[in-house]
């Protein structure tokens, strides 16, 4: 017999692991609004936000959570680095260079990573662990709170950013109309970089969240940017608030394929739902126009 | 002011301008003249600096800027309306034109070229929360030429503003202008209209398969037998 509390707790770990995917995806997103650019090697970032948090919450003993600024700046800098080196350079030209450089740099930090941490999977140690609060009658780990607040935290300041502020509206303009944001005045080349530490820094966070809840290894990345994929295009290429409710839809219907037909339907699941999208609705949940 | 001399620009292999030379003074209400393919857009697109010419030179004040990003030529005073208007359709009429102002020196003047392109087009300011999209084609106009002034262009470029509009809004749009020009702004207009362009211009270049092939005066271009031919038709 299944409760209804069980069904509730999977939902909740559905919410969690669509936290994870919301930083992981509305990052993606935001790269592909503005810049075009498809970054395969999105996922490295938040596996090295994770490893980051990791390393320091070990070598010091301290609260992983204070080392969250941390995972930030090198998971944004490695961005920066990216499009600095790599993506900038060959922008507008064919997808598939943009296809190999991103491939190439997953490989680069992917090895970096086993070199550094070897090739174990690791769990970043929280004080919170076995701690646990009760809402409504369910328990709450206090580590699975802080990941929905803190993604909550994050995707609100994230709006703020892209809706109120100066620089965000640049980004919008870029993506909405790159050449005549050019003809305007708007140094684009600092709104792309912008763009991809601000992904990247999402990134940081979201791996600093996800070492504590789930586990961290060198070759989580791919399957994360994967996902990010999987998601932008389910809720809309270029919506950033289709690659938030997508990342929630898809966490907890791969949470219930986990918990009813077990953990190798997971993937599975997810791409059925983006199978099914695309035959019904093929600009996406949020997509505008064809 | 503005002095492009023997410039050749190419799309890949394919050469689009060739030996093309034009100067504008300070002051002066110049329209570049051709059919659709000629190169006019071509032409605007190089001196913002979205294009590179391959040889050739773009002055702007004596000062060289056809190797500068194309940001750096709007701070130096040049602004660019594009062809088909190319606002941001998401955005609201305000934060269209604010987008305009976002270069260092405009910026710190923001307030005052607002309340000037509002009182130049009292329209944008009773629509500014509203989403440009919903905005008529005559209305889209005037805020794309009301964005590229909040930049407080010297020179302003305009790349067909007839395009889709029809006679009515068109006298607006050409009234504004002169109304710039009086303010001191000199403006380059691209047409393939010839009746509006002679309508505006005080100087004429005819513009032909990416080469200049006439220039002068717009009532020695109203005489011109191979111009009448050609684009007045009688």
């Amino acid at each position: 017999m299944i409760g209804g509390s069980i069904i509730i707790q999977v939902l909740v770990w559905g919410i969690i692991l669509g936290c994870i995917y919301a930083l992981a995806a509305s990052g993606f997103s935001l790269i592909f609004g503005v810049t075009k650019v498809i970054n395969l090697a999105h996922g490295e970032l938040i596996m090295i936000g994770g490893y980051v948090s990791f390393w320091l919450a070990v070598l010091t003993g301290l609260n992983p959570y204070l080392f969250i600024p941390l995972a930030v700046a090198v998971s944004s800098v490695i961005s920066i680095v990216f499009y600095s080196l790599g993506f900038h350079k060959i922008m507008g030209a064919e997808k598939l260079r943009e296809a190999f450089l991103a491939i190439g740099f997953t490989y680069v930090i992917e090895n970096m990573a086993v070199l550094m941490w070897k090739e174990d999977t690791r769990v970043v140690p929280s004080p919170y662990r076995q701690q646990f609060i009760v809402v409504g009658g369910f328990n709450l780990g206090v580590d699975q709170l802080i990941t929905i607040a803190g993604t909550a935290i994050v995707l609100l300041a994230f709006f703020f950013f892209i809706m109120k502020t100066k620089w965000g509206k640049m980004a919008r303009a870029v993506s909405q109309n790159r050449e005549a944001a050019m003809m305007i005045g708007v140094n684009v080349v600092r709104i792309d970089m912008l763009t991809f530490a601000v992904s990247g820094a999402m990134a940081g966070v979201g791996g600093a969240l996800l070492g504590v809840i789930l586990y961290l290894n060198p070759y989580m990345g791919l399957g994360l940017t994967i996902m990010a994929f999987t998601i932008v295009v389910f809720g809309g290429m270029g919506s950033i608030l289709g690659a938030v409710v997508g990342a929630i839809i898809l966490g907890i219907a791969q949470q219930y394929a986990v918990f009813f037909l077990g953990g190798e339907w997971s993937y599975a699941v997810a791409f059925a739902l983006l199978i099914l999208i695309l035959v019904l609705r093929p600009q996406g949940l949020f997509g505008g126009g064809g | 002011m503005l002095e492009v001399n023997q410039i050749n620009v190419f799309y890949g292999d394919l050469q689009a301008l060739w030996g093309v030379s034009l100067r504008v003074e300070e002051g002066e209400k110049v329209v570049l003249l051709g059919s659709n393919g000629a190169g006019k857009t071509t032409l605007l697109k190089t001196i913002s600096g979205l294009l590179r010419p391959k040889s050739g030179e773009i002055r702007f004040f004596g000062e060289r800027i056809d190797r500068l990003p194309p940001y750096k030529i709007v701070e130096k005073g040049i602004s660019h309306v594009p062809e088909g208007r190319r606002l941001f359709p998401d955005m609201t009429v305000l934060e269209n034109l604010m987008l305009g102002a976002y270069t260092p020196e405009a910026e710190k003047r923001m307030g005052d070229m607002l309340e000037r392109v509002y009182n130049m087009f009292p329209i944008l300011r009773e629509r500014r929360n509203q989403l440009a999209e919903t905005l008529s084609g005559g209305e889209q106009q005037m805020l794309a030429i009301g964005r590229a002034l909040m930049s407080n262009p010297k020179l302003l470029l305009l790349d067909e503003p007839s395009t889709g509009l029809g006679p009515i809004p068109m006298e607006k749009v050409l009234n504004v202008l002169e109304q710039i020009n009086k303010e001191g702004v000199t403006i380059l207009l691209v047409e393939q209209n010839v009746h509006y362009a002679l309508k505006l211009a005080e100087r004429v270049y005819l513009l032909e398969n990416g080469r200049i092939v006439a220039s002068g005066s717009r009532d020695e271009i109203v005489k011109d037998e191979k111009i009448k031919k050609a684009y007045i038709g009688i």
